[in-house]
């Protein structure tokens, strides 16, 4: 019981960085491409982020039922569960991100 | 009592819209009192027994208080959007189009991290329970809960300085 307790905190951790990967990959996409800012752009109101947040968060929740199944060493899944959270940070800063999605236009 | 009446005028004629984003500064500072919670119970954790249980309830709590926050700020977003509102005044000038173009939009992205990272922390102690304490059986994910705890409220402030960078030039 124990070990499957350990096994379910470390997929926990892989479906954080799957989710938050997922949100910087996806806010490139969208700066590069009319139609994902569209398809993304549902309530005009509030714009594109609204999307965006509930695309990442269905990922999220996705990568939790899935990742379930997948047996992972608790140092691994810190180390990349750490490297993704440092990353989104950057990878959603618009100096960096915007050169990136100018680069996918062409 | 002049300054009182004064004070309840001018409360009542702030727009609707104006009130909405002081409680959403409100729940940012909520939030900084339970990451200050959550780190002291995470320390108690191997010395007291109950601390673990309240370190769960806390990291709940503070999971409903950044999904509240996020969902206020996505509110807040629909007056800063609108023809009149602070980004369209920002995008107008080159001297303050940064401040949207680069604060804001790093602000909006910045804060989905916050809730996902404490509710992973929130799971990993509740399923854990107990043995969380343990340090040496669950060192890499008592680890992972403080490195989200500590790293959520580094974001948290990023996004509340960023926010008073923004609001101060054009305020909802």
């Amino acid at each position: 019981m124990e070990e499957k307790n350990t096994q379910d905190s470390s997929s926990v951790l892989l479906a954080a960085a799957v989710a938050l990967t997922f949100f910087w990959k996806l806010n490139i996409f969208k700066e590069s491409f009319a139609g994902v800012k569209n398809a993304l752009n549902f309530y005009p109101p509030v714009g594109p982020l609204l999307g965006l947040f509930l695309s990442s968060i269905f990922v999220y929740v996705l990568a939790l039922i899935l990742l379930k199944f997948i047996n992972v060493n608790p140092k691994i899944a810190f180390i990349l569960f750490a490297i993704s959270t440092i990353l989104f940070a950057l990878m959603v800063f618009p100096p960096i991100f915007i050169p990136i999605a100018e680069l996918l236009k062409d | 009592m002049q300054e009182l009446v004064e004070l309840t005028t001018g409360l009542s004629s702030l727009s609707l819209w104006s009130k909405f984003a002081d409680f959403h500064g409100l729940l940012a500072m909520t939030s900084l009192i339970l990451f200050g919670a959550a780190i002291v119970l995470y320390l108690l954790s191997t010395r007291a027994s109950t601390a673990v249980s309240w370190l769960k309830k806390v990291l709940f709590a503070l999971f409903a208080n950044l999904v509240l926050l996020d969902i206020a700020g996505l509110a807040v977003y629909i007056p800063y959007r609108s023809s009149a509102g602070p980004r369209t005044i920002l995008k107008a000038s080159q001297e303050t189009a940064w401040l949207h173009n680069i604060v804001f939009e790093h602000k909006e992205f910045l804060a989905f991290a916050p809730p996902i990272l404490i509710l992973t922390a929130a799971i990993i102690v509740s399923k854990l329970s107990g043995s969380f304490a343990d340090e040496s059986k669950n060192k890499w994910l008592r680890k992972s809960v403080i490195f989200s705890i500590i790293i959520s409220l580094a974001y948290v402030l990023i996004v509340a300085a960023e926010a008073v960078l923004v609001t101060k030039s054009a305020p909802v």
